[in-house]
């Protein structure tokens, strides 16, 4: 066994030759050499390759990143074809570490005697002599980012925290905390006591996400455009919103449901909390990778306000807002869900990407936004295309804590020159108003799920669907 | 006792019961607008990853 030559520092005309000169080689061994299995399938890996293309693209530009990814490609073909030619157990050295070809033929780091015994000698150690859990010593302490500061298995945070003291909570009852883009952590924050069809689906999105999270990032990012062309044509702005997002869940939107629109507009009922989670996760990520092709100075427009506030309407009807729209790249159309605690992390990503950041705000009296029988979001539910249906709980937070979290970025913002803010009324008259009103951030939220669960439990006539959605957040959390 | 205050509270019709004018338009334009966003994600996610279990 002898060092080879390192495939990666040859020239281009060297690696031309190498290829030749191996083609033969590899023909007249591929009966007796194992392949290089992949359990990925065909579009999981065009997937990756788009993903890995697209982020090269963004740093280099598409000449360089082209110019890359052939000579990589080429580059690991001479290499695979170097380590196809020689039998397993041949080493190599590259600065200074020596490398060992395995059976798979992939170089690997060898362990050193020492690394050989204690592996050994742990698979011989019979179970009962392993020291008990408490006794064991500590894990070395993982890095504050990789902490997560929350369990993933029973996530149910205090809506009303706030731990670093800004005034601004910190994370909502659906969601990630508001500065939170996984991974880390590994997992999906799960909500504890879903059941039945609410479990399947929240379980069924989570673990792709968890097998793939990168893919699922990709492909949330080409819906969203797909979406945004769809709504605002090929020049508009790229909207990214969870709510929309949840379209790549199967329980959410598919061919099969989209021939059955009751049956898809229960799910869109019922199953709106369980999907929350992992789509938040995978859209917050999509909305980042879009800011990375933002050119320095591009504008994002970021709409919040409660959960059927009407933000869609206003931003139509009022023409100053219109034009905030019409100049922006990208758009975060905030879940009210999140009770507007996302807005630090939008603005500290922006800023570091040298993007400026406006915030529409849309106020509404919360009452109105629930129960009117025009407009209000338990009868927008009735609606087939749509369905969705929010939980009383969720509701009444997006009104009680969102406008109060709101105001609070915005007076630590209002001077800051990457940030600007716009505040409408909806409702009864829409307009432009200066700022939150006063009775805006003195909302209580018991009282307003008190109101939502009383108006849903009143109606004998409402679909059952829509009485599940809105009064299924009242047997998973207590408070 | 609680149950009692309930419906007291709630029942405070203090919202506005109107319609807007121009609403009815928008909310028929987003539904036409939702049914062809409805079929674009139903064939995104066709296109997709065809071993994922079938939702119900």
């Amino acid at each position: 066994m002898g060092d080879s030559t390192s495939p990666w520092k040859l020239t281009e005309a060297e690696l031309f030759e190498v290829e030749q000169s191996h083609r033969n080689l590899m023909e007249s061994q591929s009966a007796n050499v194992s392949p290089i299995r992949c359990s990925l399938d065909s579009e999981n890996l065009r997937s990756r390759a788009e993903f890995i293309a697209d982020e090269l693209i963004a740093l280099v530009g598409h000449e360089d990143a082209e110019a890359y990814f052939a000579g990589a490609f080429r580059t690991a073909q001479a290499d695979q074809l170097i380590r196809l030619s020689l039998q397993p157990g041949t080493t190599k050295n590259e600065n200074g570490t020596t490398y060992v070809l395995n059976k798979n033929h992939r170089w690997i780091r060898p362990k050193t005697p020492e690394q050989r015994q204690q592996t050994s000698a742990q698979r011989r150690q019979p179970s009962s002599s392993r020291k008990p859990p408490g006794d064991r010593e500590p894990k070395k302490q993982r890095s504050a980012k990789a902490e997560p500061r929350f369990d993933v298995k029973d996530y149910k945070p205090n809506v009303e925290a706030d731990s670093n003291n800004d005034g601004i909570t910190d994370a909502a009852r659906v969601g990630l905390p508001g500065d939170v883009v996984p991974p880390p952590p590994k997992k999906i924050p799960r909500i504890k006591g879903l059941k039945g069809k609410q479990l399947k689906a929240e379980t069924n999105l989570a673990k792709r996400w968890e097998k793939d999270h990168r893919k699922m990032t990709q492909e949330a990012k080409q819906l969203a455009r797909q979406i945004s062309r769809l709504k605002d044509g090929p020049d508009g702005p790229v909207t990214y919103g969870t709510d929309d997002l949840k379209a790549l869940s199967p329980y959410w939107s598919s061919e099969k449901l989209d021939k059955d629109p009751e049956a898809r507009a229960t799910n869109r009922s019922t199953l709106n909390i369980a999907l929350h989670q992992t789509a938040n996760a995978y859209t917050k990520a999509a909305f980042l990778s879009e800011l990375d092709d933002l050119p320095e100075g591009s504008n994002v427009l970021v709409t919040v306000g409660g959960c059927g506030a009407g933000k869609g309407y206003a931003l139509k009807m009022v023409p100053e807002a219109q034009k905030l729209k019409d100049k922006c790249s990208v758009i975060w159309d905030s879940a009210g869900d999140q009770n507007a605690t996302e807005n630090v992390w939008i603005q500290k990503e922006a800023e570091r990407r040298g993007l400026n950041v406006s915030y529409l705000f849309v106020n509404a009296d919360a009452k109105t936004q629930w129960a009117n029988k025009q407009f209000g979001v338990v009868q927008r539910a009735k609606d087939l295309e749509d369905g969705r249906m929010v939980g009383a709980k969720v509701f009444a937070d997006s009104y009680a804590l969102g406008p109060k979290n709101h105001q609070k970025f915005y007076e630590k913002n209002k001077d800051n020159p990457n940030a600007n803010f716009m505040f409408l009324q909806t409702g009864k008259e829409i307009k432009q108003i200066p700022g939150i009103p006063p009775e805006a951030l003195n909302v209580d939220r018991k009282a307003i799920e008190q109101f939502a669960v009383y108006t849903v439990e009143e109606q004998p006539d409402l679909p059952a669907r829509i009485r599940e959605g809105a009064l299924q957040g009242q047997e998973i959390w207590k408070d | 006792m609680e149950n009692e205050e309930k419906p007291a509270e709630a029942k405070k019709s203090e919202f506005y019961e109107g319609e807007i004018p121009g609403m009815a338009e928008y909310i028929d334009e987003q539904n036409k607008l939702m049914a062809s966003v409805n079929k674009l994600t139903a064939a995104f996610n066709a296109k997709q990853d065809k071993s994922e279990p079938a939702a119900d």
